[in-house]
């Protein structure tokens, strides 16, 4: 009974084996903690360190992303394509009768257009338009359990900057937050860290559009008794410098104390989105009144207004 | 040394290397699964399943050799750092979870399936609690626990899956025999 309960012992040689490998893979959990612990701290104390390291991974993932993302986008652009084929005919019936009843509107906003431009000219108005600076294709999102973020396929070479403002077709998608030599990551208008001034179109009621992690946003600092309806459209309010104006931000889709918002840029469809300057460019530090900088101070204050156009770099706008 | 011997031993380091690499394949697979959460083409909010952490909890119950926790912990890392938020967080809770789970190892062995599906429950429960716990550190912010607690029922839900395309590699790469 003895014999057969001891059995055969296993050579000196890998007991000695067994057991450094059982030591190793308690130091490797041990380790694992140590690290795990080191960099939730590393995140928390020194964020700058983290998004430049975050930023060069990214940079260096960015072709497995475009790689695992591109069938799945062409299956998504398939279908979508089968959709708007089968979807043609009614579409165009009511496009037509929608092109017909905004017609007289039509005609009457070119006359208040050139109207318009007529009497900036006169007052020499500057208008800050919304420079691109480069159309990429969005080869990442993040929608998990606290961050909505997206990567695109361009980064610092193509000229893209953190704070820079982000839009699809349809509207405003984000600004950029951190960036890489050729990938750039995009805190989207439904994360929850995300704030966007807007404006109803319908009213000129000023908010503020904020990320509730979900497929819809809510618009805070509305004023008690706001006149918002069902519908109305949000655009840009152009304040805060960064969102250039009048992009469309979404529509009001349930009304209550913080409406809810659909955003008009399409979040269940990234495909490509074009990075713009900033609106405005940072306001510069305050000047030191005396007597020697006052003239230039005066000079800098009746000084036209320098459009964000004309302070970023030159744009390299590609396909 | 004769010349047999020695084209013996190179023979027998081949198959060695050729063993590593193939026990590498499950933690490509889920490196794989974790670049799949970041395809822009789903819709948004936290409906996306932990497929990195379901991978890990599958190999650290079937096989803990091919998922140690320093396995775990780099794509946890790889996953942290893709999604854009703060460092740390799930490297930690995947190391954590291999530990435990790898640990349990003979527990789940020679048990039918459901076992392991409804153990990942309280596996998912306590490792989302951890990773909302974790993120908030990070974020040095309080977030909201419901987002946590969907992306923990889709990824209960989606485990079937995982489970059968982890298990179709382990039957066709893992337990063959090498030559």
């Amino acid at each position: 009974v003895a014999l057969q309960s001891s059995g055969p012992s296993p050579p000196p040689a890998r007991v000695r084996r067994d057991r450094w490998i059982w030591l190793l893979g308690r130091l490797a959990i041990v380790l694992s903690i140590v690290l795990g612990v080191g960099f939730l701290v590393l995140s928390r104390t020194q964020p700058q360190t983290a998004e430049r390291l975050r930023g060069q991974v990214v940079d260096m993932l960015a072709p497995v992303l475009a790689v695992v993302s591109a069938p799945m986008q062409g299956a998504a652009l398939l279908s979508n394509w089968v959709a708007t084929y089968f979807d043609a005919r009614d579409k165009a019936v009511q496009l037509q009768a929608e092109l017909d009843r905004v017609q007289p509107a039509l005609e009457r906003s070119r006359a208040l257009e050139r109207e318009n431009a007529r009497l900036a000219g006169l007052l020499r108005l500057q208008q800050q338009g919304a420079r691109p600076i480069v159309t990429a294709r969005i080869i990442g999102a993040s929608s998990n359990s606290y961050v909505n973020s997206a990567v695109l396929s361009a980064g610092n070479r193509s000229g893209v900057a953190p704070g820079q403002p982000v839009r699809d077709s349809s509207g405003i998608l984000g600004r950029t937050l951190e960036t890489g030599a050729i990938s750039a990551r995009v805190l989207l208008i439904n994360d929850i860290n995300s704030r966007v001034p807007v404006r109803n179109e319908r009213t000129g009621q000023l908010g503020m559009i904020a990320g509730t992690h979900d497929a819809q946003v809510k618009l805070l600092f509305l004023p008690p008794g706001s006149d918002v309806k069902l519908g109305d459209r949000l655009v840009t309010s152009g304040h805060g410098g960064v969102f250039p104006p009048n992009i469309p931000a979404g529509v009001i889709a349930k009304l209550g104390i913080e409406p809810l918002v659909t955003p008009a840029a399409r979040m269940d469809a990234l495909d490509f989105a074009v990075v713009m300057a900033p609106y405005a460019p940072p306001a510069p530090p305050p000047p030191t009144l005396s007597a020697a900088t006052l003239p230039g101070l005066v000079a800098t204050q009746t000084a036209p207004a320098v459009p964000a156009a004309d302070v970023t770099p030159t744009p390299e706008l590609r396909p | 040394m004769t010349w047999g011997s020695g084209r013996a031993r190179r023979a027998e380091r081949l198959i060695d290397f050729k063993q590593l690499l193939l026990s590498c394949l499950p933690w490509v697979l889920a490196v794989f699964l974790v670049a799949l959460m970041h395809v822009p083409i789903l819709a948004p909010g936290p409906f996306m399943p932990q497929l990195g952490l379901l991978c890990v909890y599958h190999w650290a119950s079937a096989k803990p050799a091919v998922m140690p926790p320093l396995a775990a912990f780099a794509l946890g890392l790889l996953q942290d750092l893709w999604s854009g938020g703060g460092l740390g967080p799930h490297a930690l809770t995947f190391a954590v979870v291999a530990w435990i789970i790898g640990g349990q190892a003979n527990v789940y062995a020679a048990r039918p399936f459901h076992f392991a599906w409804g153990m990942l429950l309280l596996v998912l429960a306590a490792s989302q609690s951890l990773l909302w716990i974790l993120c908030g550190f990070a974020e040095n912010q309080a977030l909201s626990a419901p987002p946590f607690a969907l992306q923990g029922v889709a990824s209960w839900l989606v485990y079937p899956a995982i489970a059968w395309l982890c298990g179709r590699l382990q039957t066709a790469v893992l337990q063959r025999p090498v030559v």
